[in-house]
């Protein structure tokens, strides 16, 4: 049995048929034989009635997933749709499992991880990658990763996308497991694959100003840079690119000009969302107190060269095997940043990727673990994770 | 100096966090000097620049906002030029940078006493006070940095003890499967042990019945070549007796000669079947090959006619010579003739035996318009005891093969079900038979 990876993408006004619609045209493009997974992204507005519709025409395959800002296939893009990743493999095991606030037991996020426990070191299944949809509202994101990478005792890769709280029309960000819809918490996969995942992150932001020194931060607010009330930076460095004119710094100036940490060539980029009364900035991950964090800046072309990298990062991951499909996970500040161009950034991905059957999403951020990059919740980020073919690469 | 500022300088040298360093620091410069705005600058390292630790602003017309951006600009203004030096800058700015007795620049006050509607003693503070406070500032920022590297390491241990507990678990598990493995080794050895025995004990049973299955299929094998001449022998005994009872005494001779040539076949054969598992010594002659498809058709016309089946020879004018045993090629082509004839329908059919030859060969062709093979029959055609006929065992066309080979020739076949079948064989062309060229059936 080969593998096989099959995508779909629907935006029925009906929830359940709009589920039911997608689960049939990904049966449908897959070759014969059970599937072994399932991921689903939902921007639809009535994610129950859709996950209603997919369990109708898949039963109890293994499934998870969360709701987005947005889905994107070969096909096209939808928003108030459903994209869905049917997976049928031999060689990978996914064991899917899932974590509830309200059941939280101290010192356990992922639970038992079999490639820890039953499966062992000595597996042959020894190449690790795990998957994580939280949602973007009740826990520190940062935080979840660290505590990921410790669970994990450092022994997996960490790929996943913050299922987003939307504003307009609002919308909290809710998680799927099997059968079950629920928010504040994550949802996610340990995949054991005999063959290496290809799992990369990129972004086009560079450093325009600093470094600065983080001298005072909360949970959501960096409070200080360099001693001074965070906003009095934004100001001086506006005024030094000759763009602080009004008394107030505008929405576009700052969500164009990020917060990140850089190290070799590569920032973890941290949106500012705004300033509180006191001058705070408001971020959804700051970074941590004492790090030395600079002002950023991009470009739409470096953007799009980014997305590239990370599909081609990904491709170099799987050490010479073909790519059986491919999940992107595309920060969904990535359009507000791009506007217009973003059609384009989704275009770029379409065509790096050819006949390879993809499905991205748009999340909030991008929670990564990986080889020779910070760990942590990136925003206006690209994440990739390509699962491998039996085939090698000819 | 008061009594005041002397214990928070005090206070200052034993505070617990770098932070109320910095304010009571900014509190004793307030009760030293009274200035109208202050600000301490701390040195960073990392960037080589001052970073703001503490600003304070008295006089309600100075903007803090603005004073800290001056407070900076101007503070690394003063560093750039003497980092060591207390001074006044302006007409009322002072700086006054705080160095530890090792020379380590911690940072510095910068301040302003532009009110001086009241005396104020000293407006460069006593050295005192900048030893002071450069020394909490630097000790605190070092036990902050210490509390720092400690709280990172003790995150570091518990992930390395995750991760060894991890190990330790995984080394559990291979301890178990080692466990497992040694014992279902152990008892693997037993089970070949026993399964050896079991084994050797089925040989011999096998190998016995396989003797007896041997026995039978040579016997009947034997059975089935011997029935050809006696066939023969017994149609030309007819052909005599009937020659005789006619009158017709010139044909009886060539019969009975006949009579005796298959007789010698039988006594041939019977050598051959015996000789079949053990080299057999071939006598190269000069072979007429054409003589010998007469021969096979004189042999083979009585039977061939009971079935109703033509045998028709098609023989090349001048066939180049070739070397090998007359009576072993004869016993290939009756196989191949008596094959050809029981793959014919009841109604009879077509033989042709044709000979031909191209530069370096000579090539003997037994065509007939019969049922065919089957395809997946055609590899299978020359293994010995191979057979899809009821009767028989399948050694004919291996011994064929074998005969052929030795000749250094080779046969093949081809055929099509519904339509007939083609044996050709080939052999080499030679023009000098050398007794030295006689080989063994194994060489």
């Amino acid at each position: 049995m080969k593998a096989s990876i099959s995508v779909a993408l629907n935006n029925h006004n009906q929830g359940e048929l709009c589920g039911r619609d997608a689960a049939r045209q990904a049966l449908g493009n897959m070759s014969e034989g059970d599937v072994s997974f399932a991921l689903l992204f939902v921007s639809h507005p009535q994610p129950a009635q859709v996950l209603k519709g997919i369990q109708s025409v898949l039963g109890h395959v293994p499934l998870i997933g969360a709701t987005s800002a947005g889905e994107y296939t070969q096909e096209g893009y939808v928003e108030d749709g459903v994209g869905l990743m049917l997976i049928r493999h031999n060689h990978i095991r996914f064991h899917p499992l899932h974590y509830q606030k309200r059941l939280f037991r101290i010192g356990s996020l992922l639970g038992q991880l079999r490639g820890r426990t039953e499966e062992g070191l000595r597996s042959a299944y020894h190449h690790r990658t795990l998957m994580l949809f939280p949602d973007d509202a009740s826990t520190s994101l940062n935080r979840l990763v660290d505590k990921a990478v410790e669970e994990t005792a450092m022994l997996y890769n960490i790929i996943g996308g913050p299922s987003p709280t939307i504003a307009m029309p609002p919308r909290l960000p809710l998680l799927f497991y099997n059968n079950r819809l629920f928010h504040a918490g994550l949802a996610g996969a340990e995949i054991l694959s005999l063959y290496p995942v290809g799992t990369a992150l990129a972004n086009g932001w560079t450093p325009i100003s600093g470094p600065y020194r983080i001298t005072k931060v909360d949970d959501h607010h960096v409070v200080k840079i360099d001693g001074r009330p965070a906003k009095e930076i934004y100001e001086d460095f506006a005024l030094e690119q000759g763009m602080y004119r009004d008394s107030e710094l505008s929405r576009e100036f700052i969500l164009r000009h990020p917060l990140g940490i850089c190290q070799t060539g590569n920032c973890k980029v941290n949106l500012v969302m705004g300033f509180d009364p006191h001058g705070a900035l408001q971020m959804t991950s700051p970074p941590p107190l004492n790090s030395l964090v600079h002002i950023l800046e991009t470009q739409p072309k470096a953007m799009m060269t980014a997305a590239q990298r990370a599909i081609q990062q990904a491709v170099v991951g799987l050490e010479g095997r073909q790519a059986a499909g491919a999940l992107f996970i595309d920060c969904m500040s990535t359009a507000m940043v791009l506007e217009t161009t973003y059609q384009q950034q989704r275009a770029t991905v379409q065509s790096e990727l050819g006949d390879i059957p993809f499905l991205g999403f748009r999340s909030h951020g991008v929670l990564a673990r990986l080889k020779g990059q910070i760990s942590g919740h990136y925003e206006c980020s690209v994440g990739a994770c390509m699962f491998p073919a039996e085939d090698v690469h000819p | 100096m008061s009594q005041e500022y002397r214990n928070t300088l005090l206070q200052m040298m034993i505070a617990p966090t770098l932070e109320q360093t910095i304010t009571l620091g900014m509190t004793a410069l307030d009760q030293l000097i009274h200035p109208c705005a202050g600000a301490l600058l701390l040195w960073d390292l990392d960037m080589e620049r001052y970073i703001v630790g503490e600003v304070f602003v008295r006089d309600t017309t100075r903007i803090e906002t603005q004073f800290r951006r001056d407070a900076l600009r101007i503070a690394a203004q003063a560093y750039a030029q003497n980092k060591l030096l207390p001074r006044c800058l302006h007409q009322s700015v002072f700086y006054l940078p705080l160095n530890t007795p090792d020379a380590n620049h911690i940072g510095a006050y910068l301040y302003e006493v532009s009110n001086q509607s009241q005396p104020l003693p000293p407006v460069i503070p006593d050295q005192e006070f900048s030893q002071a406070a450069a020394r909490a500032l630097w000790s605190m920022s070092r036990i902050e940095q210490a509390d720092r590297e400690h709280a990172e390491l003790v995150a570091e241990r518990e992930r390395l003890e995750h991760l060894l507990r991890a190990v330790e678990q995984q080394q559990m598990t291979i301890d178990r499967l080692l466990t497992l493995e040694r014992q279902f080794s152990a008892s693997l050895e037993v089970k070949i042990e026993e399964r050896t025995v079991a084994l050797r004990e089925a040989q011999a049973r096998l190998i016995q019945s396989e003797k007896l299955a041997v026995i039978g299929q040579l016997a009947s094998s034997l059975a089935h070549e011997i029935n050809n001449p006696v066939q023969a022998i017994q149609s030309g005994l007819g052909l005599a007796i009937s020659e005789l009872e006619s009158g017709q005494i010139q044909h009886v001779h060539d019969d009975l000669l006949m009579i005796q040539n298959e007789l010698e076949r039988i006594q041939t054969i019977f050598k051959q079947m015996l000789d079949f598992q053990r080299p057999a010594t071939f006598i190269y002659r000069p072979l007429d090959l054409n003589a010998i498809c007469e021969g096979v058709r004189i042999l083979m016309r009585k039977k061939l006619q009971e079935l109703q089946i033509e045998l028709r020879l098609e023989l090349e004018d001048g066939l180049p010579r070739t070397c090998g045993d007359s009576n072993q090629m004869k016993q290939v082509l009756i196989n191949l003739v008596l094959n050809a004839a029981e793959a014919m329908s009841e109604s009879g059919g077509h033989i042709l035996i044709k000979t031909q030859s191209d530069k370096d060969h000579t090539l003997v062709s037994v065509i007939d318009n019969g049922s065919g093979i089957q395809n997946e029959h055609l590899s299978r055609l020359f293994e010995p005891l191979f057979t899809t006929k009821t009767r028989g065992l399948g050694l004919g066309l291996a011994i064929s093969q074998e005969i052929i080979q030795n000749h250094q020739g080779s046969i093949t076949v081809t055929s099509t079900l519904g339509e007939g079948t083609n044996f050709t064989f080939t052999l080499p062309r030679k023009e000098f038979c050398h007794d030295d060229e006689s080989t063994s059936a194994d060489c």
